[in-house]
């Protein structure tokens, strides 16, 4: 195997574009292949991925980690990265196509805790998504899937126009669509009806979308014993901990937290829920 | 082989710390001053934290220097909202001088850092003159910083950075006090944002300044069409990166000529030749900032390029590119 061997834990290597697919209007799933170091990547941790030369655009761009596996003949490590159309980066992150090489400097960042859910068991883990949230979920619920947890799956979309993944997450869990609109699913948002269900002796939940979904989420788990997790977004400079440009206030002994290093992926206890946003 | 494997390779090929200056053909050694550097390129202020997080990436003894981020007396946690934005060639950033103040930064980061060879400079700043000269008391004390570098400069914060860099009287006050306080040398980042920056620079010289380091960010802003606002929280931000290098080296080939102490060039260098044109512009060192975002290796490679430019121009010593674009006999010498 070719995967990438320094002794670093992080690896800034070119991949090679293997597939290129547009899931949904704006939404468009990258995948890559080269020497990333496969094993000992955490659901939930992300890449930055450089947009061309470096001049024009300076910065590197954070995107979760939607899937990583070895390659078809397990020779090298295969990305998929699932990002939304938003600005001049990612317009040119979407021109890219099959062959073509970008630079990648990961995996970077803390992922979702599984392993203190232990092995199986009574009782279900929920995942809640919203829009291009969902990605990084996908990997997580792989895994989950794969240590034998059982998974109810709650994906929130504007509409039917919107939806990507879903047969995905069915492979692996139980899935309830929601759309704004009911175009799709049922009409709504993931957390209707949640508050009702809490008897359900959820196991633990995890969750990555628009802030006010998160926060509506926090809400309805606040004061029970179920663990639970959130993935933030935010705009990075290094991605490494180094520039503080992702630096946000939070309720630990520091009173701030680096989301590349200490997140993306956070208890939710730790997050100031004020305001409708999280700083 | 990648370019992390080509560096592990190229580490090993270099064999013990003895042998790393070997690895150049060139005399890469600079002085500013007292303080002697391996080589001319060290990491900017605030763009490589307290050096730890690139660290895991490479061996920090190949760096000139670390000029590590901004330290004040009590700890910060920075700007509230969005601290970043990217413009064309360059970026905006608004952190807000966030650091764990100066007690902190001797107990548990100057310590690790101090396990490098690597000469440590300690970024200064304070919302008062009296905060300025008590935290560069504490770190010229600590023994464990061989220089500061007196951030009068900073565009993020209400109270004190900027303020005392846009005038060259408080300046000079500034820097009298500092350098009473300070047994260690004493260089003095300077503003862009400034009518006639020759003017301030001379006013940091005449206080006592061991050398200047030029220039910081050039206060921008940058407007959400969607949301309609501001994008940062702080409203304007500080802008770098290649975007700002021409301002830069302009600020840098004037001051040289003017001063009689050491320039530190800095501002949007991103390859060896970058660093080469500011040298020849006149100053003794570079610092590389925004680069190392867009390629974390982006110090260790630059001065692998500058080598490879001083070979290809057949100069010997790195330090003899140092001013030729405005020195009468520079042309000559080439």
């Amino acid at each position: 195997m070719d995967l990438c061997q320094s002794e670093k834990e992080i690896c800034e290597l070119s991949m090679r574009v293997v597939q290129q697919t547009q899931l949904t209007g704006d939404i468009f799933a990258l995948e890559l292949e080269g020497a990333f170091p496969v094993h000992g990547v955490e659901a939930g941790q992300f890449v930055m991925v450089q947009i061309g030369s470096g001049v024009t655009h300076v910065l590197r761009r954070p995107l979760s980690i939607a899937e990583v596996a070895l390659s078809d003949d397990g020779e090298r490590g295969r990305l998929t990265l699932v990002y939304r159309v938003v600005g001049q980066g990612t317009d040119w992150l979407k021109t890219l196509s099959r062959g073509e090489s970008v630079g990648v400097l990961g995996p970077l960042g803390t992922g979702f805790p599984i392993w203190g859910l232990g092995r199986g068991g009574s009782g279900k883990v929920l995942i809640v998504g919203g829009g291009v949230g969902t990605p990084p979920l996908f990997e997580l619920t792989k895994r989950l899937h794969a240590l034998g947890h059982g998974i109810q799956v709650r994906l929130g979309f504007k509409d039917k126009d919107d939806v990507f993944w879903a047969d995905r997450f069915a492979q692996f869990g139980n899935v309830q669509v929601f759309t704004q609109d009911g175009s799709w699913g049922q009409a709504g948002v993931p957390t209707d009806g949640l508050a009702d269900a809490l008897d359900n002796g959820w196991r633990a939940w995890y969750a990555c979308g628009p802030i006010p979904l998160l926060q509506a989420l926090a809400a309805v788990f606040t004061g029970t014993s179920t663990p639970g997790f959130v993935s933030l977004e935010e705009r990075m400079a290094c991605g490494i901990g180094a520039c503080m440009g992702c630096a946000l206030e939070t309720d630990t002994p520091e009173g701030y937290s680096r989301v590349c290093v200490d997140g993306p992926v956070f208890d939710y206890r730790q997050i100031l829920w004020t305001g409708g946003e999280s700083r | 082989m990648t370019r992390v494997e080509q560096l592990v390779a190229s580490e090993a090929a270099s064999g013990q710390s003895e042998n790393r200056r070997s690895r150049f053909r060139t005399d890469m050694r600079v002085a500013l001053g007292r303080l002697r550097l391996a080589n001319p390129v060290m990491p900017a202020s605030g763009c490589f934290g307290f050096g730890r997080e690139y660290g895991k990436l490479y061996d920090l003894h190949q760096l000139g220097a670390v000029v590590v981020k901004a330290t004040t007396l009590e700890a910060r946690r920075g700007n509230r909202g969005t601290r970043i934005a990217e413009t064309r060639a360059g970026m905006l950033n608004a952190i807000g001088l966030q650091n764990p103040g100066v007690d902190r930064v001797i107990f548990s980061e100057l310590p690790w850092l101090r396990q490098f060879r690597t000469p440590i400079i300690v970024n200064v700043a304070g919302s008062t003159p009296d905060e300025y000269v008590a935290v560069a008391a504490q770190l010229s004390e600590s023994g464990l910083a061989d220089a500061l570098e007196i951030n009068v400069s900073c565009p993020n914060v209400s109270h004190g950075g900027m303020a005392f860099g846009t005038s060259p009287v408080e300046l000079g006050q500034l820097v009298r006090r500092v350098r009473s306080k300070a047994s260690i040398p004493i260089f003095v980042k300077l503003s862009p944002n400034v009518t006639n920056i020759v003017e301030i620079a001379l006013s940091a010289q005449e206080a006592g300044a061991d050398g200047l380091t030029l220039i910081n960010t050039l206060v921008g802003m940058q407007i959400d069409t969607k949301t309609q606002r501001p994008v940062l929280g702080n409203i304007t931000g500080g802008l770098s990166g290649p975007a700002i290098k021409p301002v830069a080296l302009r600020m840098v080939y004037e001051v040289s000529q003017a001063v009689d102490i050491p320039v530190i060039g800095v501002g949007g260098i991103s390859t060896g030749l970058d660093a080469a044109e500011f040298l020849l512009a006149g100053a003794s060192a570079v610092q590389v900032g925004t680069a190392n975002f867009t390629d974390p290796y982006a110090c260790p490679r630059i001065i692998a390029e500058l080598d490879q430019y001083c070979q290809g121009v057949r100069v010997k010593t790195v330090s003899e590119l140092q001013g030729r674009a405005w020195r009468e006999d520079g042309w000559e010498a080439v």
